[in-house]
């Protein structure tokens, strides 16, 4: 497994700069929108991104190549921050708090107003965030399965689980939005 | 009927969170200026011995003479104590006898 990132870590836990630059501009946009779709909070997601990063120069002198790759290791760092932070929000259901469209306007009038952009969106937010998570990074963020298992932390079988019910509750609540 | 209408189907699923896939948030130069900073402030870190590292911990984000000043200014006051205040107690010793002259029990009937 040939880890692009395996130099750029190796460089940046002896102090290089430039490399660590490198990082951040490969890096930081992806993190920072990961983190933005879980929290579905841009302030709230910077804070998670700087964090993320805080500990990746924290940790790069220890960092073993060979174990995961840098971005495996970056996008759990990454999610775990965002666990961390919908722990500590107030306990609501999001799917009580998040205004999901109304379906009953006719396809053409919500083809005209994007709306079904606006749903898709707020349909993943309300998922429960382990579903959440694994929609986004197999779907969105174009993670395989045996990679997004990996940075969640659980088996491909646990991993298909979580993505079959966030698959069918998206599915679900965007029935209104069917061709 | 909403809840009798069929569900969406697993490719138009697919299409509409492929569309979420374009909207990449582009990280502001601050939060880029913050990350770089950190390093720089992470990096310093590094440089730094067990007793910087440890007055970093106890007391952050002031000049390090400050913990070391606290630091000798409290050794130094718990040296002056400890070597005065045993003297003092010498040297009024004979004021303090009395204190264990006081007899151990009361008699309560003594006052009646």
């Amino acid at each position: 497994m040939i880890d692009p990132d395996a130099e750029l870590v190796r460089r940046t836990g002896v102090g290089d700069k430039a490399a660590a630059a490198q990082l951040v501009a490969r890096h930081l946009p992806r993190v920072l929108t990961l983190a933005r779709r879980m929290l579905g909070d841009t302030a709230e997601a910077e804070d998670v991104a700087q964090e993320t990063f805080l500990k990746v120069w924290t940790h790069s002198r220890r960092w073993q190549p060979g174990a995961a790759r840098f971005e495996t290791w970056i996008y759990r760092i990454t999610l775990n921050a965002c666990y961390d932070r919908l722990r500590k929000r107030r306990p609501a259901r999001l799917d009580d708090t998040i205004p999901i469209p109304d379906p009953s306007p006719s396809p053409e009038r919500i083809a005209a107003a994007n709306a079904a952009g606006l749903a898709i969106a707020a349909a993943v937010q309300a998922l429960p965030e382990r579903q959440r998570a694994a929609v986004l990074l197999c779907t969105v963020e174009g993670c395989g399965n045996i990679e997004a298992a990996e940075i969640l932390g659980i088996s491909v079988e646990a991993l298909e689980s979580l993505l079959t019910r966030g698959r069918r509750t998206l599915r679900e609540r965007l029935k209104a939005y069917r061709d | 009927m909403a809840e009798n209408e069929p569900i969406l189907s697993e490719a138009q699923l697919d299409r509409f969170l492929a569309s979420l896939r374009a909207g990449e948030v582009a990280p502001s130069a601050n939060l880029q200026a913050r990350v770089m900073k950190d390093f720089d402030n992470a990096w310093a870190e590094r440089g730094l011995g067990p007793f910087s590292r440890l007055s970093r911990a106890i007391w952050p984000e002031v000049p390090i003479w400050q913990p070391a000043a606290a630091l000798v200014a409290s050794l130094s006051l718990g040296l002056a104590v400890g070597y005065v205040l045993p003297s003092m107690l010498l040297n009024q010793s004979g004021d303090t006898a009395f204190a264990f002259e006081v007899p151990g029990y009361f008699d309560l009937a003594e006052g009646s």
